[in-house]
């Protein structure tokens, strides 16, 4: 055993874990619109079983089918219909040792109507809509929530009845426990608000509730939000460390085994899932100022990626159990990796939100479901379920080390082609490599740092610094050519100056072919791209200005990333001016004009261009005559993000006849 | 002919003008969205943020009832105090023959952050306008307008529909230092009023357009404060405002909150 605190057993109430290891619930829209645990959704969590995970719990399973709808196909115990694909679910996980939890949710006001056909209002513990997405809301009844109380209950029974090993309350993130938690959001003036006796009593009925149902020896867990970090936006009101201390001991008192600590509302929600720039173990002081006062076992999320720091925050006690949500989601065998020392192996998550972007974009519909970047597996398991593996040594030739080339040599490999990656810069990774190299950017090199290793193992022939013609590839004859060139950055003739000796691209900034310090820069294109390098300048000492044609940053970013990379900007002290269009660079300055046509002059020593690329594919028509010619990435269409890379080479790699 | 000059009023004029209204306005107003925590810094509690905009305008009043003709920009965020949510004007930046009596009214009456400034221009032509506020040499804003619509259609939550003839009544919050002496022979800063105010608003014009806005900060104004994430909106505009229902809302203790107040009142080395 690599790590022996991460692998050592323990115990939930009377319940036996085999591991220290989590898995969170996430809500990643794989299931049915009925509510059952699908075969898509089982073979979802086996994987993650088979991957060495102690505890799963599964995600928000609906307990109220009126108002309690979450997601378009989530899961649901709100009726006895459930029970039985609930047993194959519990009967399928339970061969590995594993264990898993039925996480029990009711989203209270953070819903939508459409959603919800059976009521005309939401639901919460007063009549505020929610900020982020405000639909009209109600404050439940006393005699609701004792009815409510009663669907919790009766939910954790079936979960009982279906061989579940548990049940998950959440009582965080915003949703409707929480509402009744959190001072900010609970203006009740009965006895469900007002004093914090009054805000816990809704979460301590449900567990009185439940624990009368159940019986004394089923593992209830209850997931809490430790902070909700409305003090960082000068919101003072917002659950803090001290009262979840409490509401946890409270919770323990009242016969819960685990307390299951998170933190972040809605309206704080990169607390919740954090993006890139949040590091490892960020907030688990919260979770280990919690376990003080508690002498149940206590599980956290915090951007766990790495077994050995997992290991070491064990071993110092500051928590009982590593929980973790997107790790699992980038490689459901991080378990087995972790625990035989294959950390390597581990192809590690990025934190760059794809999947919580996927999983929104599909809550109301349920047309598709969540989707990880860099695990093209993850959501179709079924779907690609067995790898060929024909390639019977035959030559394949990647032509370009970016995500896509990646992925594609590492698939091709897996089939047993004899697999030749060409990458003409010194390094791999692509217009990923650059995205980690920015401020608090680095995990994106995570998946750079796993192709490598694992091109290594597969005996792929990377050749670095090589930048190959059509007639080298015509010459290996190759039974397939993957073109994986990527882009190169936009220099718009247009701009007068644009050929400037003060005039750079965003590769060479961030590679640091030129190094620019104790300068005026204007970065020209304020898109995320443009932002985390206008952000990188002014680190490294320059006065940076950031412009762009559009009346906002971020144009087209997901809305999550782009708060997290303007409150960045905001720290850094770059100077973003949307609504300006790059005109000319002269010498020390630049003239732009503002969207009702007023050119203005700023003086500058350099401008970085920052306009987005063009796909690089040459190649393309110059291999016209041969066989199995793939382009993917951005060198079939530019301005694409990680997952348009890799999903496609993937598919292509993984269909290839 | 002229009054005669005299330090003495007589004593049936020694009462403050109950009205207080600045007529026939006309400028630029916009808003844009910035970032929550910087917004938050600013404001005194038990004020908190509402959104992450800020809001401002620049504007010329020409009939003001208490003094000559001055101009007036300010920028201001907006905040919410137990449920109202209402604009806390952080900086007012003034100039023109009634500047120093309107900057002087507005701070010992209602605690208004005002300074004197170097100039400020409007200018208006055919589809636009702009326009600038300098102070000690920068120019703190510069800011344009593109008539025809808001740059985010949003914009429209902050100016309550705005059209010509309609009246509008806007919540605002004003923070006072009250300074006094501390009975060892000094003084110091004693409480905060926190006031609320409505401002009622009565437009003859209300041309709404795509704003682009332009902030800096100097050594003692730092309008670059709130960086600009996006151009949300704003209009040229016509109008009357008078300023009405002034309630002492809250006596605050200094404590944690007058270092929020002083820079936007006093230069740094002002009461240093």
């Amino acid at each position: 055993m690599a790590f022996e605190h991460l692998g050592a057993k323990g115990t939930i109430g009377n319940l036996e874990i085999k591991n220290r290891l989590v898995m969170t619930a996430m809500g990643v829209g794989v299931g049915d619109h009925s509510g059952i645990a699908s075969d898509a959704f089982i073979e979802f969590y086996r994987q993650r079983a088979e991957g060495g995970c102690g505890l799963i719990i599964t995600e928000v399973t609906r307990v109220n089918d009126v108002h309690g709808v979450c997601e378009y196909d989530q899961l649901s115990l709100s009726n006895d219909d459930m029970i039985p694909s609930f047993k194959k679910l519990a009967d399928t996980i339970h061969p590995y040792g594993t264990k898993i939890f039925a996480q029990l949710h009711h989203p209270g006001r953070e819903a939508h109507l459409v959603i919800n056909p059976n009521t005309d209002m939401l639901v919460s513990s007063v009549d505020a809509p929610s900020r982020i997405a405000p639909e009209p809301t109600r404050a439940l009844t006393v005699e609701e929530i004792h009815s409510l109380e009663k669907d919790f209950a009766a939910a954790a029974v079936r979960a009982q009845k279906a061989g579940m090993d548990g049940v998950e309350i959440h009582a965080g993130h915003g949703y409707l426990i929480h509402q009744f938690l959190s001072a900010n959001d609970n203006f009740r003036t009965d006895e469900y608000g007002g004093s914090l006796e009054n805000r816990m009593r809704f979460l301590l009925e449900i567990i009185a509730a439940i624990r009368e149902a159940v019986g004394p020896d089923y593992p209830i867990s209850v997931r809490l939000s430790s902070s909700e970090f409305l003090d960082a936006v000068g919101i003072m009101k917002g659950t803090t460390v001290e009262e979840s201390a409490q509401i946890a001991a409270a919770c323990e008192k009242a016969g819960v085994n685990l307390i299951n600590v998170s933190s972040g509302t809605h309206f704080t929600g990169n607390t919740i899932v954090e993006p890139t720039s949040y590091e490892q173990g960020w907030k688990l002081p919260l979770a280990a100022e919690i376990k003080k006062h508690v002498s149940i076992p206590v599980s956290a999320t915090s951007v766990f990626r790495d077994p050995a720091y997992c290991d070491q925050v064990l071993a110092e006690g500051q928590i009982d159990f590593i929980a973790m949500g997107r790790s699992w989601l980038a490689d459901p065998e991080w378990g087995t990796k972790a625990l035989s020392g294959r950390c390597d192996d581990i192809r590690k998550c990025t934190g760059c939100m794809y999947c919580f972007e996927t999983a929104g974009n599909t809550l109301c519909t349920g047309e598709s479901h969540a989707f990880c970047s860099i695990n093209p597996y993850m959501g179709q398991e079924l779907e690609y379920s067995e790898l060929k593996k024909d390639g019977a040594g035959r030559k394949a030739v990647v032509v370009g080390g970016g995500p896509a080339g990646m992925e594609a040599a590492m698939i091709l490999a897996q089939r047993e082609f004899d697999v030749t990656l060409f990458e003409k810069g010194d390094q791999l990774g692509g217009q990923m490599y650059l995205a980690s190299l920015p401020p608090h950017r680095g995990k994106m090199a995570n998946f750079k740092h796993f192709a490598e290793k694992q091109l290594k193992d597969l005996g792929v022939d990377v050749r670095l610094n090589t930048a190959v013609t059509a007639d080298e590839i015509r010459a290996m004859n190759p039974y397939t050519v993957f073109i994986c060139t990527g882009s190169a950055p936009i220099l718009p003739r247009s701009i007068k100056g644009i050929d400037g000796d003060n005039v750079y691209t965003v590769p060479q900034i961030l590679r640091e072919q030129v190094k620019l310090t104790g300068k005026k820069i204007v970065v020209a294109g304020a898109g995320l791209t443009g932002m985390e390098t206008a952000e990188f300048l002014q680190e490294h000492g320059n006065e940076v200005t950031n412009i762009d044609m559009m009346p906002a940053v971020g144009f087209g970013a997901f809305q999550l990333l782009l708060m997290d990379e303007e409150a960045l900007t905001a720290k850094s002290g770059v100077r973003p001016m949307p609504g300006h269009k790059l005109v000319e660079i002269r010498k020390d300055s630049v003239l732009i004009e503002d969207t009702a046509g007023y050119q203005i002059e700023l003086p500058c020593d350099a401008v970085v261009m920052s306009l987005g690329v063009r796909a690089v594919n040459s190649l393309k028509d110059e291999l016209a005559d041969l066989n199995n010619v793939v382009v993917v990435g951005e060198a079939d269409k530019a301005g694409q993000r990680v997952p348009q890379a890799v999903h496609p080479a993937f598919e292509a790699a993984y269909k290839l006849a | 002919m002229m009054e005669k000059a005299s330090i003495l009023l007589p004593a049936e004029k020694a009462v403050l003008n109950p009205v207080s209204l600045m007529g026939d306005e006309k400028g630029i107003y916009f808003t844009f969205r910035s970032d929550l925590a910087l917004i938050s810094q600013v404001l005194p509690a038990p004020l908190e943020p509402a959104f992450p905009l800020v809001s401002g305008y620049v504007v010329e009043i020409n009939k003001p009832a208490f003094c000559q003709p001055y101009k007036e920009a300010m920028i201001g965020v907006y905040a919410n105090y137990n449920g109202q949510i209402g604009l806390f004007p952080v900086s007012f930046m003034l100039c023109g023959p009634g500047a120093e009596m309107a900057t002087l009214g507005g701070r010992e009456r209602f605690g208004l952050p005002k300074k004197l400034c170097d100039s400020i221009t409007i200018e208006k032509e055919e589809g636009r306008a702009r326009a600038t506020v300098s102070r000690g040499g920068v120019t703190l804003l510069d800011v344009s307008i593109k008539l025809g619509q808001y740059n985010n259609p949003m914009a429209g939550m902050c100016y309550q529909g705005n059209e010509p003839g309609k009246k509008s009544g806007g919540m605002s919050f004003y923070a006072q230092p009250v300074i006094a002496p501390d009975g060892s022979g000094y003084d110091t800063f004693k409480q905060v009023n926190l006031y609320t105010n409505i401002a009622e608003y009565t437009y003859r014009t209300w041309e709404p357009g795509e704003v682009t806005v332009r902030l800096q900060s100097s050594e003692n104004d730092a309008w670059g404060h709130f960086p600009v994430f996006e151009n949300m909106g704003g209009a040229f505009s016509e109008n009357d405002i008078e300023m009405k229902d002034l309630q002492l809302a809250e006596v605050l203790s200094p404590e944690g909150i007058i270092n929020k107040l002083l820079v936007t009142r006093y230069d740094r080395m002002g009461l240093i």
